[in-house]
């Protein structure tokens, strides 16, 4: 992706309705370029691609007053997982089901599901999570990307450490405590 | 040059192998235990404290590898990212089945064997364990009863530090406990619930497990980090490495060789006692021969059948010891994996702070006092209850700030497991011999398993999906949802018999004593001497057995018996 491109995807993400009202366009800007800069580093998603995961990521864990899926590099662990640990029946599915994602826009009249209005890609986000348990298919794609997109931004280090704040080691058990 | 001549030798360095060099060199004699795997050392070789995001694939495995190299191994839950290096490579350590009898034999190479990742529990078995067979004419009698183990039950647990909670059940014994875990808020009003719709008839207690409440012998009390199976910097549960073989070591008369992949125990025709045994070193192949006045079989149920096949003499065409001719017969393993789930809504306000691997226990409550109709012998439910984190949004409905909020701070319902083990009978038709076409990567024999349940099992597994739903149904749980796998035997990795114990050597491999009838300074007291199986965790068990066979073979070396 060049610079332009990644200018144009931020415009489409910064329109959105559910960024925190404090996010300022261009950290978030410099924010999503940073994420998507290093396309070496995407070994099975294409550019097209790419923006698509950045995009429904930052939608399932957007940033708030704390870090969101795309300041931990979720997009980067979920091609990880689709090059390295994935099958092969797994990886075909799940890019066709992206595939699906952007099928879907288009019905809705936008070339892509980036190229979609932030009212239109909610709803349609809205719709594919009611199908996330399908086997394949757009809801089956934004499934597997909320999945991995949870996984890897609650076991990356700085969720662990700062958001969550995991604790290691207990002096006692509380099988009783205060929620 | 290191000496190849030891008093006692010992095969196998895991839960069993571990005490029986504890106990034969603390009792002087100069012991050598010989274990095929690597070393373990605790400082580098644990785990437990590792962040998911150190892992290449944050926890979840480098799944490719697994499938490559351990395919059968990686079907047990503990074979994960961190701990599959206590798992066998299954490529060089192959065994075969009939296609239409699976079987998972999941096995651990390395100094302390499958003891560091072991599952803990420890349930003492009684006379309704220990008579059933002749009661039902089913097998053999066993040659030993409760009163003949339970001084050593007492022995082997004061040194372990089990924990649990003494509840004076007749068959399933109180033990030398430490104070338990206490069960969390769910689990205990499970117990209450339970206890008030069933009466005494069925107990929910704290589970009994191998880990430290409280400082013992030296080693501290657990931190409660969690994932046991891959180690314990504190030692605080129970396993070979950083327990038994301490003790051994201790005494200055206990030589441990990694490495040392034992072909088969030396028969000297003459004297009618194992002379030794015959080890290739798992680095340079060289084959080297280790005597001994006295040998102890504990490389595991299944692994120690094989050596005695691999020990066929003209006199022992079918294994050595096996006069009988059932050596490598009565192959058991519980059936698990019958049970329910439920949610329940109370307690929404209470968490489990701390992660306490015990959870609780409800012992057998079937053919206990009175007679089921649709199956022998009973089952055990092991379980927990636990409120899910920012995993169950991997699954749960909604996208966006708020779903990451409550994910961040919320936890889902108390949701429970009521999981059942169950008996096994034995039957002939199951068992373990040398495969004619298959060999190892040190080019010994390998082993061909024909095993599967029975009708009984299976109708047992069918009640262990009724009665613990109606369980969880009394203590107000919805969304009830059963539990009927169909698991092969070997997964749950109680795999016993192949070398029985009994009354009779025409009809069983070893006598009460663990002791070979055939050889008598030969002694199997790892999971293959058992004549039934019951439903408790056996490896409590294994180490009695092992602590008694142990003090009576050198008994016998003082009486210049052996």
């Amino acid at each position: 992706m060049d610079r332009r491109e990644a200018v144009r995807l931020l415009g489409a993400i910064a329109a959105v309705p559910f960024l925190p009202a404090n996010a300022e366009d261009v950290s978030f800007a410099e924010r999503v370029h940073e994420a998507l800069q290093g396309s070496a580093r995407f070994r099975t998603f294409d550019p097209a691609q790419q923006e698509l995961v950045a995009r429904l990521v930052d939608a399932i864990i957007p940033r708030t007053d704390t870090p969101g899926a795309l300041d931990v590099r979720v997009p980067e662990f979920i091609d990880h997982v689709l090059t390295d640990w994935a099958s092969e029946s797994e990886r075909r599915v799940l890019l066709a089901g992206l595939a699906d994602v952007d099928a879907r826009a288009r019905s809705l009249g936008a070339a892509t599901f980036v190229g979609l209005d932030p009212t239109r890609q909610a709803g349609l986000l809205r719709m594919l999570d009611v199908e996330r348990a399908a086997t394949s298919g757009a809801g089956h794609a934004f499934g597997q990307v909320k999945s991995l997109a949870v996984y890897g931004y609650f076991t990356s280090g700085a969720v662990q450490r700062d958001v969550l704040r995991t604790q290691m080691v207990f002096a006692a058990f509380d099988g009783c405590a205060p929620a | 040059m290191q000496s190849t001549t030891f008093d006692a030798i010992v095969v196998g360095s895991g839960i069993t192998g571990g005490w029986a060099s504890k106990e034969l060199s603390e009792k002087g004699l100069n012991t050598l235990c010989l274990e095929a795997g690597r070393p373990i050392n605790p400082a580098t070789d644990y785990v437990e404290h590792v962040p998911a995001y150190e892992m290449p694939f944050r926890g979840l495995g480098d799944r490719r590898a697994l499938e490559r190299q351990q395919p059968i191994q990686r079907t047990c839950y503990a074979c994960d990212e961190y701990s599959g290096k206590f798992f066998v490579n299954d490529l060089d350590n192959p065994y075969t089945t009939p296609v239409d009898k699976p079987f998972s034999w999941i096995r651990g190479r390395q100094v302390g064997g499958r003891s560091i990742a072991w599952g803990r529990q420890c349930y003492r078995w009684s006379d309704l364990d220990f008579e059933a067979n002749a009661r039902e004419d089913i097998g053999v009698d066993w040659p030993i009863r409760y009163r003949d183990i339970a001084p050593w039950y007492d022995y082997v647990e004061r040194f372990v530090g089990l924990q649990g909670n003494a509840e004076g059940l007749a068959h399933l014994p109180d033990g030398q406990f430490l104070p338990p875990f206490p069960l969390n808020c769910a689990e205990a009003r499970l117990r209450d619930a339970v206890r008030q719709r069933f009466g005494s008839e069925r107990v929910v207690t704290n589970a009994r497990v191998a880990i430290l409440s409280q400082a013992h012998n030296g080693r501290q009390a657990c931190h409660f980090c969690g994932p046991c199976e891959r180690g314990c910097a504190t030692f605080s549960y129970f396993n070979s490495v950083h327990v038994t073989l301490p003790a051994a070591h201790a005494t200055g008369r206990f030589t441990l060789r990694p490495f040392s992949v034992v072909h088969s125990v030396r028969f000297d025709p003459q004297t009618r006692r194992a002379s030794g045994v015959r080890v290739i070193d798992a680095n340079t192949r060289q084959v080297i021969e280790y005597r001994a006045r006295v040998v102890f079989l504990c490389a595991s149920t299944l692994e120690s059948a094989r050596i005695l096949m691999n020990s066929a003499t003209a006199e022992f065409p079918d294994g050595l010891a096996n006069s009988s001719g059932v050596l490598g017969r009565y192959l058991m393993d519980h059936i698990m994996g019958g049970g329910a789930n439920g949610v329940v809504p109370w307690l929404s306000d209470r968490k489990s702070v701390g992660n306490a691997r015990s959870g609780f226990y409800i012992p057998r409550f079937r053919n206990v006092t009175s007679r089921h109709q649709d199956f022998q012998r009973g089952y055990a439910f092991q379980g927990r209850a636990w409120r899910a984190g920012w995993d169950r949004g991997r699954s749960s409905e909604g996208f966006g700030a708020d779903f990451k909020a409550s994910l961040i701070r919320g936890l889902g319902p108390w949701t429970f497991r009521v999981y059942g083990f169950g008996e096994h009978l034995p039957s002939a038709e199951n068992r373990a011999y040398l495969d004619p076409n298959v060999v190892d990567a040190w080019g010994i024999p390998a082993l061909r398993i024909e095993c599967r349940y029975d009708d009984n099992a299976k109708r047992m597994l069918k009640d262990m999906v009724a009665a613990a739903s109606e369980m969880l149904a009394a203590a107000g749980a919805t969304e009830i949802t059963p539990i009927e796998e169909d698991n092969p035997p070997g997964l749950v990795i109680h795999e016993m018999g192949t070398a029985r114990m009994g009354r009779d050597a025409k009809t069983s491999v070893l006598n009460g004593w663990n002791q070979a009838w055939d050889v008598p300074n030969l002694f199997v007291t790892d999971g293959a001497c058992m004549t039934s199986n019951a439903n408790q965790n056996p490896s409590i068990t294994y180490m009695a057995l092992t602590a008694r066979a142990a003090n009576h073979a050198v008994e016998l070396m003082k009486r210049n018996e052996l």
